[in-house]
């Protein structure tokens, strides 16, 4: 994509700026990708022209999605120095630019989007980014794995499914969730709902031929072991 | 081992990696993790020539970039614009 003369055309709204890691002594900024929250090579970041994060648009990314972001960021800006010029009006207009340019936390957003009153297409989108968001956070190192097995299996009751590069692994989750709760039935309507999303997705068809053998094991163990215990007595220490 | 820990040990690891997976770019052309880091012992000398290799490449004299983030900057001040920042290496392919 870099090398197509669309994005050469294109590259004159932006400044451009190739950050290479090299390890050569002399480096000036060595460390500024992951100061500016990037974890791979290669990363495509937006920079206000101070040199702070603004966005981080991804790995390998088609010139649509940087015009796209572009028009944002651009949108974004006159939002921000309207509502700091006392524009209250537009501070929903905002709120939604920086939720879809990545730049809230899911905390922050959830918190906000409460002072807002959104119409039914709005209340999609939000609920949608804020899904994204939260899936994002349950998922970092460190959360407490109940707990976010928990949230996964009530965000999956709501009907609230990520639709950014968390997909995957929400479901993963979920069915782990299932697993470690011998859920055998909500592992099987997991399992059910997800053929019905993925049938024709050709990248998944392994993951759900392992989960269907995974469904067999689980009833398989199911019917060769008593009932588990209730929902009651689950988690207690006694012994039997 | 308690039992009843089991449950949220197997959760944990499927957890991790889910949480591995989540970071992984997407599966046509995967991005290399900054961890963990090459091993390959190069000289100064060897890592001057492979950065001088992929400064050089056509690619990115196909539009302005700078390679100076100062310079950068001080672009993106004077013209009011918005920095693209393409981070990559040249240590390791």
């Amino acid at each position: 994509m870099l090398s197509t003369d669309e994005f050469a055309a294109w590259s004159k709204n932006v400044v451009l700026y190739l950050h290479n890691t090299s390890r050569v002594d002399d480096e000036p900024y060595p460390d500024l990708l992951r100061q500016k929250g990037g974890r791979a090579y290669p990363t495509v970041s937006f920079l206000d022209a101070d040199g702070e994060l603004v966005t981080q648009v991804g790995h390998v990314t088609p010139l649509e999605q940087l015009e796209t972001a572009l028009d944002r960021l651009r949108q974004w800006r006159r939002l921000t120095a309207a509502v700091a010029a006392g524009g209250g009006d537009q501070a929903k207009d905002l709120f939604v630019v920086e939720l879809e340019l990545g730049m809230l936390q899911f905390d922050e957003a959830s918190e906000r989007h409460r002072a807002f009153t959104f119409d039914a297409d709005e209340l999609a989108t939000v609920t949608q980014r804020l899904t994204n968001l939260e899936v994002r956070s349950l998922l970092q190192p460190g959360t407490d794995a109940a707990v976010a097995g928990a949230r996964f299996v009530a965000l999956y009751r709501d009907a609230r499914i990520p639709d950014s590069r968390d997909e995957r692994a929400f479901w993963s989750a979920t069915f782990a969730s299932a697993v470690a709760n011998k859920d055998t039935a909500l592992f099987a309507e997991l399992l059910e709902d997800l053929e019905g999303r993925k049938r024709d997705d050709p990248t998944m068809a392994r993951t759900l031929e392992r989960w269907t053998q995974q469904l067999e094991q689980l009833r398989a163990d199911a019917d060769a072991s008593p009932a588990p215990a209730s929902a009651a007595t689950r988690g207690s220490t006694k012994t039997p | 081992m308690n039992r009843n820990c089991f449950p949220q040990l197997a959760l944990g690891i499927a957890l991790c990696a889910a949480t591995v997976c989540a970071q992984e770019a997407p599966p046509k052309r995967r991005a290399a993790l900054l961890t963990p880091a090459p091993k390959a012992n190069l000289s100064q000398a060897e890592l001057v020539a492979l950065r001088a290799e992929k400064l050089a490449k056509p690619v990115f004299s196909n539009a302005a970039w700078h390679f100076d983030f100062d310079k950068a900057r001080a672009t993106a001040r004077a013209e009011d614009k918005f920095l693209l920042v393409y981070f990559t290496r040249s240590y390791a392919p």
